[in-house]
């Protein structure tokens, strides 16, 4: 569902991805790892359209979206799910989740889609009422997931560090949702170097290094591969 | 005597503060989402005065004035967005055309319409009423009435409808806003258009009260920045509170210390600020 040919961007003046290539299908999770700097989160928001690569092509559903802007790649659902959550502030937490769902006219499939969140995340219920400012660091990183995947459309997800920062009991939710969305046949492109996290979801790794990708393989096979965590993500294994 | 007086001051304050409110909501939600400036605003306020009086004054009907100020403001507004602001989106850039179009436009105004203040009220609005021991001007009742009804449907269309909502959120993030769907550069039009409305339609409703003469653009901008200030930039809440204070502040200043009258608002805006440097409602 997506194609990325020789992928380059900058940031700023900065050449932060030099050549990527790769390729995510339906249920698919690819987890990018990498130390910091290596260009993960660039090449994330590369895809969503946030920044205008310099050069190669991404393709997705086999429909050349390199030069499509951002609000029509989220059309088309795609969704991104930023480290440091970028909630809308002064709104509700309900009037977060219907931004995401701001395309739907229908107020019955909204009230569903509502209902369908709740189910989810039983504490945003709990919460609908108040500004996403006055949540807590966990209850607002539900809410930045919960608002990605509101829309029944939505069909790849590309999560930038979503467990970072957050108590194992919203880490543990979170993981469960994301092994939710991968049953239904979405895609999952997800930034993330805990290696629990990455054996309780499984999947497919590559691995960033200076803006280019060095290795790449299954989860299972790099979970194996004391030099590669240890050289690549910063962890010691024991 | 000294009560009469007061609750006169207060109602005249009102009034004024509503016809600010039409005027600044506009700018601070121009400023809110699309970080633009805007100078020409107060030209907008301005071509409304003048077509609102055009129109009024030979049909013998104030709406019709106010709805055709809102139809060409809303047409010149849509006109600026969409052929220069959104060709060019550096900020600075943007608010140097927004500084040619307002001196273009007032010229334009000033070369119609020449030196002359014009002023037109409506034959059943004319005179006073009489409540207890207070005289009160009957337009000045008409225009809290028009003020308390447009406030509420700001207040609606903000906060009760998907538009409302989605403005809401693009100036509270106009980038991420765009990674769920919003196409911003439509927001940006729509919005630029609403806000030119409002002013325009404040602009008619002021010139039966106060006349329209070429320089009232520009004065009206220079409170209208102020209020916005006041209230905190981009703060719808913040704009409306602002608006009411700034109306009582000027038209208690005229009753009691008219030397006052016309720095008032600026005096306000500095009390404001040395209390609280963001305004009065941060967003």
């Amino acid at each position: 569902m997506l194609e990325i040919q020789d992928l380059h961007a900058y940031l700023g003046h900065l050449y932060v991805v030099q050549g990527v290539s790769l390729r995510v299908e339906r249920g698919d999770v690819l987890f990018i790892l990498g130390r910091n700097g290596a260009g993960k989160t660039t090449f994330l928001k590369t895809i969503m359209g946030f920044i205008n690569p310099s050069r190669g092509r991404i393709f997705y559903e086999g429909i050349d979206i390199t030069s499509k802007p951002l609000y029509e790649r989220a059309r088309m659902g795609i969704r991104y799910i930023p480290d440091n959550r970028r909630l809308f502030p002064t709104l509700t937490v309900e009037e977060n989740l219907l931004v995401g769902l701001s395309d739907i006219h229908e107020r019955k499939k909204i009230l569903d889609r509502l209902e369908y969140i709740y189910t989810v995340f039983p504490d945003l219920k709990k919460l609908r009422k108040l500004r996403a400012k006055q949540l807590s660091g966990g209850q607002q990183q539900m809410l930045n997931i919960a608002r990605a995947i509101a829309h029944p459309d939505a069909k790849l997800f590309l999560i930038d560090e979503p467990t970072e920062g957050l108590s194992p009991i919203y880490a543990s939710k979170i993981a469960s949702v994301i092994q939710d969305l991968v049953r239904e046949d979405r895609g999952v492109v997800i930034v993330e170097t805990k290696p629990w996290l990455m054996k309780k979801i499984g999947g497919m790794y590559a691995i960033m290094n200076n803006g280019k990708i060095v290795s790449q393989g299954s989860v299972k096979d790099l979970m194996s591969s004391r030099d590669l965590i240890e050289r690549y993500l910063g962890v010691t294994m024991s | 005597m000294a009560l009469e007086i007061l609750v006169s001051a207060i109602i005249d304050g009102v009034a004024l503060g509503f016809i600010f409110l039409l005027l600044s909501l506009g700018l601070s939600v121009i400023f809110g989402l699309m970080r633009i400036v805007n100078f020409a605003h107060g030209s907008m306020f301005l071509w409304g005065a003048y077509i609102g009086y055009e129109v009024s004054s030979r049909t013998g009907n104030l709406l019709a004035g106010i709805l055709a100020s809102a139809s060409i403001t809303g047409l010149m507004g849509f006109l600026i967005e969409y052929l220069l602001l959104k060709r060019l989106r550096e900020p600075l850039t943007q608010a140097i055309i927004t500084i040619g179009l307002m001196l273009l436009l007032d010229r334009v105004a000033w070369l119609r319409w020449g030196d002359i203040t014009y002023i037109w009220l409506p034959p059943e609005l004319e005179g006073t009423i009489l409540l207890g021991p207070t005289i009160i001007y009957k337009y000045r009742l008409f225009v809290i009435v028009v003020g308390i009804v447009l406030l509420i449907a700001v207040y609606i269309f903000f906060n009760r409808t998907r538009y409302g909502m989605i403005i809401r959120a693009g100036i509270d993030d106009r980038e991420m806003i765009q990674a769920f769907g919003v196409n911003i550069e439509r927001v940006f039009t729509g919005i630029f258009v609403v806000g030119s409305v409002l002013a325009g339609v404040a602009g008619s409703i002021l010139v039966p009260w106060q006349g329209v003469y070429p320089t009232l653009g520009i004065n009206y901008l220079l409170y209208a920045f102020a209020i916005v200030v006041i209230g905190g930039v981009g703060s719808i809440g913040g704009t409306m509170v602002a608006s009411l204070l700034a109306g009582l502040a000027q038209q208690l200043s005229a009753y009691y210390a008219p030397y006052l009258a016309e720095p008032s608002i600026f005096l306000l805006m500095l009390a404001v600020l040395m209390l609280r440097p963001s305004g009065l409602l941060r967003v």
